[in-house]
């Protein structure tokens, strides 16, 4: 598991000390890299442990609050069945905004992990042109879809 | 008033309040209780990022930007669809720029449509059109700043004002 440093956390706990709602959060979690980071190097069990042991205590440190919120957003852009089994199953409610940003997620993030199931369902005779897999609503490329020769 | 308010999912909420638009809908909002030694040690650090902000308030995580603007500092309000209800129940109604009053709503839309921050205006907009605003930023402190001089998106501000 490759937890963030602390310098690149400082933008993601400015951002979280002066968000007025959890959608705002949300959208600075999502042109951060942080949550990409956590998801590309653990395993969605791996992400459970962290989240359990960074909301654990009652006084939590903004640091710990926002690398939690990071490893909620981590759990529902990994591409992962047991993924969303243990975004389910993790204490959110601990956090302010953790069911919201569950919530939140879960709505935003769901369509593209469907999309990318999509392309590998066409039938055989059609090559889909990946796009590259983003968690950006704002960085969805366009797919193309051609007809293999004969 | 929806039990989902205080219990979602079996788990508790942070307390609320029972709030209604001028049309009698529910407007969810949520009071969060705490902020944490690091949390109050970072603040100092947006008196070094703005200078020229003028600070008005201690923090106080209880209400946000939303819960000062539109629900007199009692609550927050994290729902964008609940201000998108309020502007419309309580017969709010844009204002152009230039005519733009102390006591106005400043609304900061992003560029993609997402309702981010709100305030109150201070006083209307000198030479270059920008309004001194009053604002609560996140659970820091009420802050008199510029209205394109905070850590929020200055791409659509739009500005409010009560028609009977």
């Amino acid at each position: 598991m490759n937890i963030p440093t602390a310098a690149a956390l400082e933008p993601v706990i400015k951002d979280f000390l002066v968000s007025n709602t959890p959608y705002y959060f949300f959208k600075k979690l999502r042109s951060s890299s942080v949550p990409s980071t956590l998801s590309g190097s653990s395993a969605p069990a791996e992400l459970g442990t962290l989240f359990e042991a960074l909301t654990s205590k009652k006084d939590k440190s903004a640091s710990e609050a926002a690398l939690a919120y990071a490893c909620i957003f981590a759990l529902a852009q990994m591409d992962h069945p047991e993924a969303r089994s243990t975004l389910q199953a993790i204490p959110v409610h601990r956090l302010d905004w953790g069911i919201d940003l569950r919530t939140i997620c879960l709505a935003k993030l769901t369509p593209e992990v469907r999309q990318r199931i999509e392309i590998g369902e066409f039938p055989l005779a059609m090559t889909p042109h990946l796009p590259l897999a983003s968690t950006s609503n704002a960085h969805i490329l366009p797919i193309r879809i051609e007809q293999r020769p004969g | 008033m929806p039990d989902s308010h205080w219990l979602i999912g079996g788990a508790p909420r942070p307390p609320s309040l029972i709030l209604q638009s001028r049309r009698s809908r529910w407007i969810l909002n949520h009071q969060i209780q705490d902020i944490s030694a690091y949390e109050a040690n970072l603040f100092p650090k947006y008196k070094d990022e703005y200078p020229d902000a003028g600070i008005r308030s201690d923090p106080d995580p209880l209400y946000n930007c939303h819960g000062m603007t539109f629900a007199s500092r009692r609550t927050g309000i994290h729902d964008p669809a609940m201000l998108h209800l309020i502007l419309e129940d309580d017969n709010y109604s844009e204002v152009a720029p230039k005519d733009v009053l102390p006591g106005d709503v400043i609304i900061y839309f992003s560029n993609d449509g997402d309702l981010e921050h709100s305030g109150i205006v201070v006083s209307g907009p000198g030479p270059l059109m920008v309004p001194l605003v009053c604002s609560k930023w996140g659970k820091y402190c009420e802050v008199v700043h510029l209205a394109n001089r905070c850590p929020y998106s200055y791409e659509r501000p739009v500005f409010y004002r009560v028609k009977p």
